[in-house]
């Protein structure tokens, strides 16, 4: 006997492991969050069991100032992260563009280097670099005579707040870099050629041709990174614990707390959907745009 | 169409099945535990005197403490060395196993948090922190040892164990635990040889460390004048209830509503943020845990310092300790209509709800607050204990000469704050303490944010 | 003459430019790394002495063998002087946290991440590159949104999911999640190379009798190489450097740990041992970092076809 599939069977074939893992892996759990924050869930997610207390839990998160003041820094950080990495990004990809070639191959391995290292161990690292009596930076602060004594770089909560967006920055400029330097390959090279027979200075094929060029992979690596940045977790985690008080504090760190260490599994699941909600809209975005771009067989 | 769906669906269940299957062999490394049979062979027990040797049924029990089970510090064993000594000899088919938590007690107790989540009967004895006893009681984790219902633990055990620290493992008139095993209390170090050079008596109240610290700072420079743990932690919480109730403030009304935004909790708040503002106590002390604060206190370098009674046994040891023979230890002081108060860390074991040898694991537990291993624990790690008879034993005395000290101490231990909503408690009051002291909040809008978000938490 | 001059100068000083930008970004880059790097390199407690020295004038060896667990009592005998710990303690504790189960565990699931998801995502993004069927961008959509989840949302129930299967406690408990973590951007890499290659291949491989799944396997996935290979290495590290699952599900046992939760265990345990810290820290690095180094121009190659191209 021979089997003859139609094409569209055979892509619903082809499709069916990643959708039922993706469903199994994410959807269904977010309506199981969604199920425990209706409930009031304390040292238990046997959620059969408790009381169903409608949108009680959603009502505390919102009355609590703390969940206000963690939206705030969660917003202020990914911002803040997400323009400084790519302007460092953009920085090291045009410069390893514009270097020799021996010099760009060089530059690109670098690049790449803080990629590669997870973000707890990023945390870790610069625990240390922070360190408040041998920290790397504050010995050159003080050695440049800048200040008398090393600045509490996780402890002043000015300072502790932009400590944890430079770790950031320094670790994530280098994949909005390389996200860059796809985008900047893709500029077909007779272009930069016209424009430079054009008598075009750099300042001005920078602005008028690079850019506009680049400004849809800008857009997709800027949403991209923006979602990362606004789940960020191990990062606070391993680096500030969210102190001094609660200024470093992340959405997703009070949700994990709210689960791992207040037991109050409905509370943090509230906390987790709001996160969700919040990130939905960036991504509706950043699907549309990616929608936008579409060159698949139809 | 039809044959089509059929297989449509035929392939479906495969690729479901090749997917699950793909996932199998790889190696799965499991904490082994249930009953394992141990054959001992012949050959090789060569001082084993039976000449039959029968398979035994052997039964683990997993205890679950922190690396300081491995360590000792005095003339004994390491903890987990003397309890599993003890156990072997008392009951050969019981074997004793240590799963080692992390050190850091928010660590540590959220990895119990997922222990008991999961339901997980691997783990039958859990060291737990006093202040912990509560919560996890209410949840319902913890197996009631005088309940009625097995487990229950041997009445002439606990009639020689103290009873004002079983009271606080007890919970709703159910004993939830034994301890402590080891135990803590706050107390004041200080500078005896200066203090008497310049001809003060040793602090009673708050202002009299600050005129002190004062004077002498002035005259000895390079000093620091008191040292405390002010990491955004639960040390600090302690100290902060020192303080609280030196003051005369107190944790709860007589409603259940937070009181630690009254007057007194102001004026101790305002006291301590005062110390790193006036320079008595360094910024740094944000920073401190506990290890890094007695730092300078070891070296010579602080006037006073609070924290456990447990550097006692090693401050007049010239290998550890640059101040042997010059500090005194004495109760943290107190304003005039307050309480001196050293917070109180007991550190207790229970058995878990889900641990699938419970029988097993309470006589294990019924061996380790028994005399010999107290002995033995108050060897390796100084006190304090739950065993009276340790107290007085002449080799517990000859190994720790400062032992009287701790009497002093122990009157004025302050019961941990007990409420199931502790851990929640526990972070609100270090975020917002070390906010008050960091600078980031003035100190009564930091006390009146505590006690409102306490009392969303408690539900009043 | 003079232009030519002027000219050479100019190339002298654009070259000096670009020589002194590339070390500007070097610094950036590679300074922390390095910092660590050295610290790990010192003697125990020698980086708390002030002043601080960038490269230790005595290197050695020592805090790898403490982390990888062959260090001797002696050794550590000779250096603990005034710590309240016994050395023969300590031998114990170093040797019960030795960082090799964690290395070990971390390649067994990245690898087993990896793999398995490119292959779940190789057949997702040939069907929504290349198949005709209706829907397609819906399915792409579907797929991309839950990568936008955050984990801290499915933490809880994917926790309790793993417990009610019996997994808890076992490196598969990391690996399924992980796996489908990852399929999302997995699947969008490796569609838009899909798309990259000539659709007239597959008219080719029919009219030589070639069979779908042959032409997917013998046809397609050997041209895409360059894209599977990058996705797989974003698949590797991502399972690589995943925190909150594998700290969940591993329950603090030290026989399931991945790097990153053992990472945090280990940083507990020796808080002040920041020569050891920094001597995992770079174990845990070296290996990512010298994979991802031999064959960046690759990840590099496949990005260019990637989520960003516009």
């Amino acid at each position: 006997m021979k089997i003859r599939l139609r094409e569209p069977t055979i892509a619903f074939l082809f499709l069916l492991p990643a959708f039922i893992g993706v469903i199994v892996f994410y959807y269904y759990q977010i309506v199981q969050t969604g199920i425990y924050s209706l409930h009031n869930l304390q040292h238990t997610a046997d959620w059969q069991t408790q009381p169903f207390v409608w949108f009680k839990n959603y009502a505390t998160v919102f009355r609590s100032t703390y969940f206000w003041q963690s939206l705030r820094f969660t917003v202020y950080f990914t911002f803040m992260a997400t323009v400084l990495e790519l302007a460092v990004g953009l920085g090291m990809a045009m410069a390893t563009f514009w270097v020799s070639r021996w010099l760009g191959g060089i530059l690109r391995a670098i690049i790449i280097m803080p990629w590669v290292i997870p973000p707890i161990i990023n945390a870790m690292i610069w625990r240390w670099l922070f360190h408040a009596d041998v920290g790397l930076f504050g010995y050159i602060l003080v050695s440049l005579g800048l200040v008398d004594k090393p600045p509490l770089f996780l402890t002043e909560p000015m300072l502790a707040v932009h400590s944890v967006i430079f770790a950031d920055v320094w670790k994530n400029s280098s994949i909005m870099a390389i996200f860059l330097l796809g985008g900047l390959a893709a500029i077909p090279a007779d272009i930069y050629d016209a424009a430079k027979v054009d008598g075009a200075r750099s300042w001005f094929r920078f602005r008028k041709v690079t850019l506009p060029m680049l400004l849809p992979t800008i857009l997709v690596a800027l949403l991209f990174r923006g979602i990362d940045a606004l789940r960020t977790f191990d990062l606070i985690y391993g680096l500030t614990g969210g102190g001094p008080g609660t200024v470093t504090e992340t959405l997703s760190s009070f949700a994990y707390k709210y689960y791992f260490t207040y037991g109050k599994f409905g509370l943090g699941s509230a906390y987790a959907i709001v996160v969700f909600a919040i990130i939905v809209g960036l991504a509706a975005v950043y699907l549309s745009r990616i929608r936008r771009n579409m060159r698949f067989k139809e | 169409m039809s044959r089509e769906r059929k297989w449509l669906v035929g392939i479906c269940i495969l690729v479901v099945l090749a997917t699950l299957a793909a996932c199998g062999p790889t190696p799965t490394p499991q904490v082994i535990k249930e009953k394992e049979t141990v054959v001992v062979p012949v050959k090789e027990t060569v001082t084993v005197k039976e000449t039959v040797v029968v398979p035994q049924e052997k039964t683990t029990v997993t205890i679950a403490y922190n690396q300081y089970f491995n360590m000792t510090f005095g003339p004994a064993d390491p903890p987990i060395v003397a309890i599993k000594k003890a156990v072997e000899s008392k009951y050969p088919n019981i074997k004793v196993e240590l799963l080692v938590t992390s050190t850091e007690a928010k660590t540590w107790h959220d990895m119990y948090t997922t222990w008991f989540m999961a339901k997980d009967p691997t783990v039958d004895i859990l060291g737990v922190g006093g202040y912990w006893t509560a919560e996890f009681a209410e949840a319902g984790w913890l197996e009631p040892l005088n309940d009625g219902v097995a487990p229950d633990v041997d009445p002439k055990i606990t009639a020689k164990l103290i009873p004002a620290y079983l009271e606080a493992h007890t919970y709703k008139g159910k004993l939830m635990g034994l301890g402590p095993w080891w135990g803590g209390i706050g107390g004041l170090y200080y500078r005896k040889d200066l203090l008497e050079k310049y001809g003060f008596k040793p602090p009673q109240t708050y202002d009299d460390v600050v005129t002190i610290a004062k004077t002498i700072m002035a005259k000895e420079p390079g000093m620091t004048g008191w040292t405390w743990s002010g990491k955004k932690d639960v040390a600090l919480v302690n100290r902060w209830f020192e303080y609280l109730y030196g003051f005369g403030g107190k944790y709860f009304d007589d409603a259940g509503k937070c009181a630690m935004n009254s007057p007194q909790a102001l004026a101790a708040l305002e006291y301590m943020v005062n110390l790193i503002k006036d320079g008595i106590s360094p910024a740094e002390v944000a920073t401190w845990k506990e290890e890094d604060s007695m730092v300078r206190f070891v070296s010579g370098q602080a006037i006073f310092h609070t924290g456990r009674q447990d550097m006692l046994f090693w401050l007049d040891n010239p290998e550890k300790s640059k101040v042997v023979g010059k500090w005194g230890f004495i109760p943290n002081p107190a304003q005039p209509g307050g309480r001196r108060s050293g917070t109180y860390e007991g550190w207790a074991f229970a058995i878990s709800k889900f641990s699938d040898s419970k029988d097993a694991a309470l006589k294990v537990l019924e061996v380790m607050f028994d005399f010999p291993v107290q002995k033995e624990l108050n060897l390796s790690q100084g006190p304090v204990q739950a065993h009276m008879d340790v107290y007085t034993d002449p080799d517990v005395i000859k190994n720790n000469p400062n032992m009287p000290l701790i009497e002093e101490i122990a009157k004025t231990a302050l019961a941990p704050l007990s409420s199931p909503q502790y851990p929640e408690i526990a972070d609100i009051l270090a975020e917002e303490i070390h906010a008050a002291i960091t600078g980031l909040k003035a100190p009564k809008a930091a006390l009146t944010d505590a006690c409102a978000r306490i009392d969303l938490a408690t539900g009043h | 003459m003079s232009a030519k001059l002027s000219h050479r100068y100019r190339t002298q000083y654009t070259y000096l430019m670009q020589t002194v930008v590339t070390i500007l970004i070097a610094v950036f880059c590679l300074t922390p790394m390095f910092y660590i790097l050295s610290t790990s390199l010192k003697p125990r407690g020698a980086e708390y002495m002030i002043p601080l020295e960038l490269w230790p004038s005595k290197p050695t060896l020592q805090a790898y063998r403490a982390v990888l667990g062959i260090v001797e009592e002696a050794e550590l005998a000779s250096e603990s002087k005034g710590s309240m710990v016994l050395p023969a303690d300590q031998a114990r504790i170093v040797k019960s946290l030795s960082f090799v189960t964690p290395l070990r565990n971390s390649l067994i699931v990245s690898s087993a991440v990896a793999a398995f998801s490119l292959l779940i995502s190789s057949l997702s993004a040939y069907a929504i590159a290349r198949l005709r069927f209706r829907y397609k961008i819906q399915s792409l959509i579907f797929l991309q949104l839950g990568a936008m989840i955050p984990i801290a949302v499915t933490i809880a129930p994917t926790f309790m999911l793993m417990r009610s299967l019996g997994l808890l406690r076992t490196l598969l408990a990391m690996i399924i999640p992980n796996i489908f973590y990852n399929v999302p951007m997995s699947t969008w890499l490796i569609a838009c190379y899909f798309a990259e290659l000539p659709f007239d291949l597959e008219d080719a491989a029919k009219v030589d009798g070639y069979k779908p799944i042959q032409i997917f396997w013998k046809v397609i996935i050997p041209l895409a190489a360059p894209g599977l290979f990058s996705a797989g290495v974003f698949a590797f590290l991502g399972s690589w450097g995943e925190f909150m699952l594998a700290s969940a599900v591993s329950m603090g046992i030290p026989a399931v740990q991945t790097v990153p939760a053992a990472m945090l265990n280990f940083s507990v345990q020796f808080r002040y041992e920041w020569t050891w810290i920094s001597a995992a820290i770079i174990l845990s690095v070296a290996l990512v970092a010298f994979m991802t180094l031999v064959f960046q121009r690759w990840v590099i190659r496949g990005l260019t076809a990637g989520a960003v191209k516009y």
